[in-house]
């Protein structure tokens, strides 16, 4: 019975031998380089276990494609159709800028990493969002890529089935405040081929919102809790009867999940994680009273409370504000003023909050926290109005911090308009390999499709020169 | 899906082989000056040193067969392109790979012997069989053999098939023959690949030396070249209590199943209670309960063939061309963005009707294969709509109507069938000439290539031929496996027409697939199984029983309703789900009925039908049911997706997923799809409330005969009356009996 004891999967799954060891990349110039002794030895030194650098990963999601180079990786000496309106400003690394609408983030640029040659090919944001979310190149570049079983998991569903958490009342992997989609839902959000159960504890529910509450956690007023027990009890009676408990293991898992489920619904645990009320409104405040501050927010309680993997989607659509506020960060129109008024002032004001936050109770060192967005924005201004930035994945910029990232450290750089990368290339597979890695999962581990097909977790290598 | 390919630029691929030719000719020179000591046997690069990489894994995905290699080095999958490979090993990272001189001292034995650190493990010792291979190669000047020598025509394992009787060591050693095509043979067991299906308790080693660590039943596969083979090999239990149960064999298909239990030494489980038997007729053939009324009446009929007859009513039922029109869309992918509203309504009803009539199968598959023009007009012709280009259609063909799956074939020879590139292509060719022509596709959103909301006509232009992409040769429409389409065949409908005729014209293949899917969606698990991988390396496992259905279907003129008859009136069908209590059989081999969690559809509709709910519907009248609704899940609730309906992007029968979850936990406990049909203030509750003033035993009674189709326990009759009893309100407290059956595994399990 495929799938049927869940439990059952999940401890083989956490009993299984890690089978590749994570392997150095030696490309023909490293062979060159070093003697044959020195390139064995270096090997080796790598080959201390895969034990996990972090029991938590924070990814930050920015829909729609964040301007690398009106944020992070500016370009004051570009000419002047590409550089843009705004100027850099020192920040709190020696040497290296930020936009002088981060002032806050200035501040704390030393707790990040910053990769500044992430690159593909995929021009269009359901692709381009699939590749970001799952770590793997999608089959084409397609406007309306569609979600099926033949397209990889998200990120989160990997680290449910090879890195679950050991709690019961926990998912592994939660996911809000929206479900993604430029038209048709973006793939890379579920557990596609894994099945189900590694499909995220997601919450199409906004956090700032003064009702915030689970659902599937909220039972309604008609139903107090010893009625429920009262119908659990008769459940019982009536499972008793006929010995399908005994005989049938998936009979028995779907038995032991409607316990878990009464357990979450009855423990104050997870509830708990869920309470934003408990945090002071001060430090509510300071992360921002929106959607996505209150979201950022809830991503630290939920990693304090054990989460093992959390992703928070900027916006639910791509397309830029309007009035509401809402929308991500395709500012093909308006680059700049859209920017200056309404998303770095966003960012401005949470991300730092956060990660002084999360610096402040220790959190950093068992946590990795992942900003990025599926693609950057071309260097030459001008693209729906005079002041727009059409789209760009061959160059941007991911920010990587806590669990041991050298933080301060710039990892590669774009050339003199931001457009490619003067380094080697660093591909959403190496993102993804570099989280995998730091939860300790070998990239390499392979997961079974539906076709029965050995896939690896990741085909990238881990970013190794980020850690410290 | 991104499939590994190796070169796939063929400019790429001629500037490789330009080296590697000098490259071939420096090391040939070399290997004829000397080394005569080991040249008592020339090694083959082709036929040995590459199985050998093969067998120990060097060049599989998550090695140096990886799409970017493995510390350097990057192997074609499987040695899929030895040209490349040997160019590689030679040539690369400046030749340090092989060391004539000192053999020991190449990377290829060095590192997966150990003698230096390999990320990969240590795979052989100096000394090991591998080890002395490949070092002669090495010593011999590494030379490739080219095309040269004869073919692999034929893989073969010994012992096909063993029984070992208990107390005997459970250890066997298997050896592999490889057949050539100039009529030699020899032992290539150190070369061959092996793969236990599934390896839980038994392990295999590079020798072939099998051991079980348990009794069991274990299939091991082998592979050499692209050959393959497979070995059935079981070790029975000692159990010296075993007696024969003799169960009442009714139909040829309840020998064979016996025939082999008898051999394993052990008893199908007793027939089921026949209201147990009756609620899992009705759900396995309609996807509905019998009604309380219905189980009465059964119980009431003292005639010895009740059950046989009842089985040809519901044969007849709309339920029943509904519930399998259902499997027969998941299948041919009826989805509503590309196949339209309309578009999706018609084919539905065109499968329901084809159902309903019993039309032959061989008949249904040529009209879905040849059938063009207008998908409106003509809904058979959504075949062509649905799989959008060639290469779809070729992977929908085989899934469907073979049990193949051809998707591997596409980047690469499947590694554990025979089907090659070229067969993929070559039955890709067949749908290659078909056009599609949107009529009024107004799409809501003008991005979304995948929606098409119009009507279709599907034309023919061009030639049935496709180009190979990794070999770039044009390839002609081919059947696989079968005779490619004569030259003169010039007719633009000739390429499906052929393709049909070979289908449907003693194709035992076809007639398996077909009586192997129907076996799977009344007994729960397919003698194939997965039902869509057939494979040398996935038999059945009862082929006996598999050739006594293809016979049946056959026989029954290609039909789905005798042969369902057939399956539901037999012995095997009627045995319980709980084990025998002598030395009982498993599942796996149908001696006892599988315990399965319903499908989306079912579970709804059971749902409403059992408290007598209407559920408004956006696509039908309210109270229509889930199995009626032509529409794939899209625009379903949360409890379809939860439970597992498919989405119909795939044609294959585990895109319906059968996972328990918490999100189902949540949904039966607090989940508006069922507490809407559980609070309805016109369901049945209201009927049990009233009956339950003069007559509450007999209100509970009915209550349990139309959810779980049972009379309710002494215990539970007592249990439930005195909770009714001591209620404030009584309304409630029917709601939580009736959610509490709801939330039974009984209801929730086809059992």
């Amino acid at each position: 019975m495929a799938n049927g004891n869940i439990d059952e999967i999940v401890r083989t799954a956490s009993n299984l031998p890690i089978h590749r060891r994570h392997l150095l990349t030696v490309g023909f110039g490293g062979l060159y380089g070093l003697t044959l002794p020195g390139l064995l030895k270096a090997e080796a030194k790598k080959k201390d276990s895969l034990s996990p650098r972090v029991k938590s990963v924070i990814f930050l999601h920015q829909w729609g494609g964040p301007s690398h180079i009106d944020t992070f990786d500016m370009k004051p000496d570009a000419p002047s159709n590409m550089r843009g309106d705004f100027r850099p400003i020192a920040s709190s690394l020696p040497g290296v800028t930020i936009c002088e609408h981060l002032p806050r983030f200035s501040k704390v640029l030393h707790h990040f990493s910053q990769v500044r040659t992430m690159h593909h090919r995929m021009k269009n944001h359901n692709s381009a969002g699939y590749y970001s979310l799952s770590g793997h190149v999608p089959p084409l570049d397609d406007q309306r890529l569609r979600d099926s079983q033949e397209l990889y998991p998200a990120m989160g569903s990997v680290v449910a089935r090879f890195r679950p958490v050991e709690d019961p009342a926990l998912p592994t992997f939660v996911s809000y405040p929206h479900k993604i989609a430029d038209g048709s839902q973006t793939p890379g959000q579920f557990a596609s081929f894994l099945g189900k159960a590694y499909d995220p504890f997601y919450i199409g529910q906004d956090p700032n919102s003064p009702d915030f509450r689970l659902p599937e956690l909220s039972l309604p007023d008609t139903m107090p809790l010893d009625r429920l027990n009262d119908r659990r009890g008769l459940v019982r009676l009536i499972d008793k009867q006929a010995r399908l408990l005994e005989t049938s293991a998936a009979a028995g898992g779907i038995d032991r999940f409607q316990d878990r489920a009464v357990a979450m619904l009855t423990s104050p645990r997870l509830k708990q994680a869920f309470d934003l009320s408990q945090e002071p409104d001060k430090l509510r405040d300071a992360y921002g009273r929106n959607t996505y501050g209150q979201s950022c927010l809830l991503a630290r309680r939920l990693v304090e409370s054990g989460v093992r993997f959390v992703t928070v989607y900027f916006s639910r659509s791509i397309g830029n504000g309007g009035s509401g506020g809402q929308g991500g960060w395709d500012t093909h129109k308006q680059n700049f003023s859209d920017l200056k008024n309404r998303l770095l002032p966003m960012t401005d004001q949470t991300i730092p909050t956060m990660i002084e936050d999360m610096a402040a109770r220790g959190l950093l060192e068992n946590t990795l926290l992942v900003w990025t967005g599926e693609m950057g924005r071309a260097p030459k201004i001008g693209d729906q109005d005079p002041q727009g930035r059409g789209h760009w994945p061959m160059c941007y910029t991911a920010l990587v911090a806590g669990g041991g990232v050298n933080g301060g450290m710039i990892y590669g750089a774009s050339d003199k308009t931001g457009a490619f990368p003067t380094t080697g290339p660093t591909r959403p597979d190496d993102l993804a390999a570099t989280i995998f890695r730091s939860l300790g999962i070998d990239p390499a581990t392979e997961m079974i499709d539906t076709l029965g097909r050995p896939l690896p977790a990741a085909t990238g290598q881990p970013i190794e020169e980020i850690f410290g | 899906m991104a499939c590994r390919t190796t070169f796939s630029h063929p400019g790429r691929n001629r500037s490789l082989l330009s080296v590697f030719a000098c490259g071939l000719t420096v090391l040939v020179a070399y290997a004829n000056s000397s080394v005569a000591s080991d040249a008592n046997r020339q090694v083959s690069f082709r036929r040995e040193v590459l199985p050998l990489l093969t067998k120990l894994g060097c060049n599989s995905g998550p090695c140096h067969g990886n799409l970017t290699g493995k510390g350097g080095l990057k192997l074609s999958l499987r040695g899929e392109n030895p040209a490349t490979d040997w160019f590689t090993l030679t040539h690369e990272a400046s030749g340090r790979r092989l060391s004539r001189n000192r053999p020991e001292a190449s990377l290829l034995l060095a590192k997966p012997s150990g003698e230096i650190p390999h990320e990969g493990g240590v795979k052989f010792k100096p000394g090991d069989v591998a080890f002395g291979t490949l070092r002669s190669w090495i010593t011999q000047g590494a030379t490739d053999d080219m095309e040269a020598g004869p073919q692999l025509s034929a893989l073969t394992v010994t012992p096909g098939e063993l029984w070992t009787d208990p107390g005997k060591p459970r250890e066997v050693d298997l050896r592999v023959q490889a057949h050539w095509s100039d009529g030699s043979k020899n032992d290539v067991t150190d070369l061959a690949g092996f793969d236990i299906a599934d390896p839980t308790g038994a392990a295999i080693t590079t020798s072939g030396r099998f051991t079980a660590d348990r009794p069991g039943e274990w299939v091991v596969g082998v592979r050499y070249l692209g050959g393959h083979a497979a070995s059935r090999l079981v070790f029975l239990e000692d159990n010296p209590g075993f007696a024969w149960s003799d169960p009442k064999a009714r139909t040829s298909l309840d020998r064979t199943v016996f025939d082999k239990l008898r051999k394993l030494r052990r008893n199908p489980s007793p027939e089921a209670a026949p209201e147990t038997l009756l609620r899992r007729v009705y759900l396995d053939l309609l996807g509905v309960l019998p009604t309380a009324g219905e189980i009465r009446e059964f119980l009431a009929d003292v005639r010895p063939d009740r059950y046989e007859r009842r089985v040809d009513q519901l044969l007849e039922r709309p339920e029943f061309a509904e519930f399998w029109a259902l499997k027969w869309s998941d299948l041919l992918r009826n989805e509503p963005k590309v196949m339209g509203p309309k578009g999706n309504r018609q084919f539905y009803r065109w499968l329901r009707d084809r159902i309903a009539a019993d039309e032959p199968m061989d008949r249904f598959a040529r009209e879905l294969i040849t059938t063009t023009g207008s998908t409106w007009a003509d809904p058979a012709s959504a075949f062509h709509r649905t799989n959008r280009d060639p290469e779809t259609a070729a992977e929908t063909f085989a899934q469907v109507f073979l049990g193949y799956r051809f998707q591997c074939a596409k980047c690469h020879n499947h590694v554990s069938d025979v089907w090659t590139q070229d067969d993929y292509y070559g039955l890709a060719a067949n749908f290659a000439n078909l056009r599609r022509k949107d009529i009024n596709n107004v799409r809501r959103d003008r991005f979304d290539k995948h929606e098409v909301n119009g009507d279709v006509v599907i034309f023919f232009q061009g030639k049935p031929e496709i180009t190979q992409p990794r070999s770039g040769v044009r390839l002609p429409a081919k059947p696989p496996g079968g005779e490619k389409l004569a030259g003169s065949a010039t007719s633009p409908d000739a390429a499906l027409e052929h393709l049909a005729d070979w289908l449907t014209r003693d194709n035992r293949q076809f007639a398996r697939n077909l009586a192997n899917r129907v076996w799977f969606q009344l007994m729960g698990r397919g003698v194939v199984d997965p039902v869509d991988d057939f494979r040398d390396t996935n038999p059945p496992s009862n082929p006996a029983l598999l050739d006594a259905l293809e016979k049946s279907f056959v026989q029954a003129g290609y039909r789905i309703k005798p042969l369902a008859r057939e399956i539901v009136t037999s012995t095997v069908y009627r045995v319980d789900s709980l084990p025998a209590a002598n030395s009982p059989a498993t599942e796996s081999d149908f001696g006892r009925a599988i315990v399965k969690l319903l499908p989306a559809e079912v579970l709804r509709d059971i749902v409403d039908q059992s408290t007598g709910y209407a559920r408004p519907s956006d696509d039908g009248p309210n109270g229509q049911r889930a199995a009626q609704e032509a529409a794939a899940v899209t625009r379903g609730e949360e409890f379809m997706r939860v439970f597992g309906k498919p989405e119909r992007l795939l044609s294959c029968e585990c895109e319906r997923s059968d996972d328990t979850t918490l999100a189902q936990a949540f949904q039966l406990i607090n989940g508006v799809t069922v507490r809407r049909a559980l609070e309805s203030r016109e369901n049945r509750i209201e009927t049990w409330l009233r009956q339950c003033e003069s007559d509450m035993p007999g209100a509970v009674e009915d209550l349990f005969l139309s959810t779980l189709s049972r009379r309710p326990t002494s215990e539970e009759t007592s249990a439930t009356t005195a909770y009714l009893k001591n209620a404030a309100n009584l309304r409630r407290a029917w709601e939580d009996l009736v959610w509490a059956t709801l939330n039974a595994k009984e209801f929730l399990f086809r059992h």
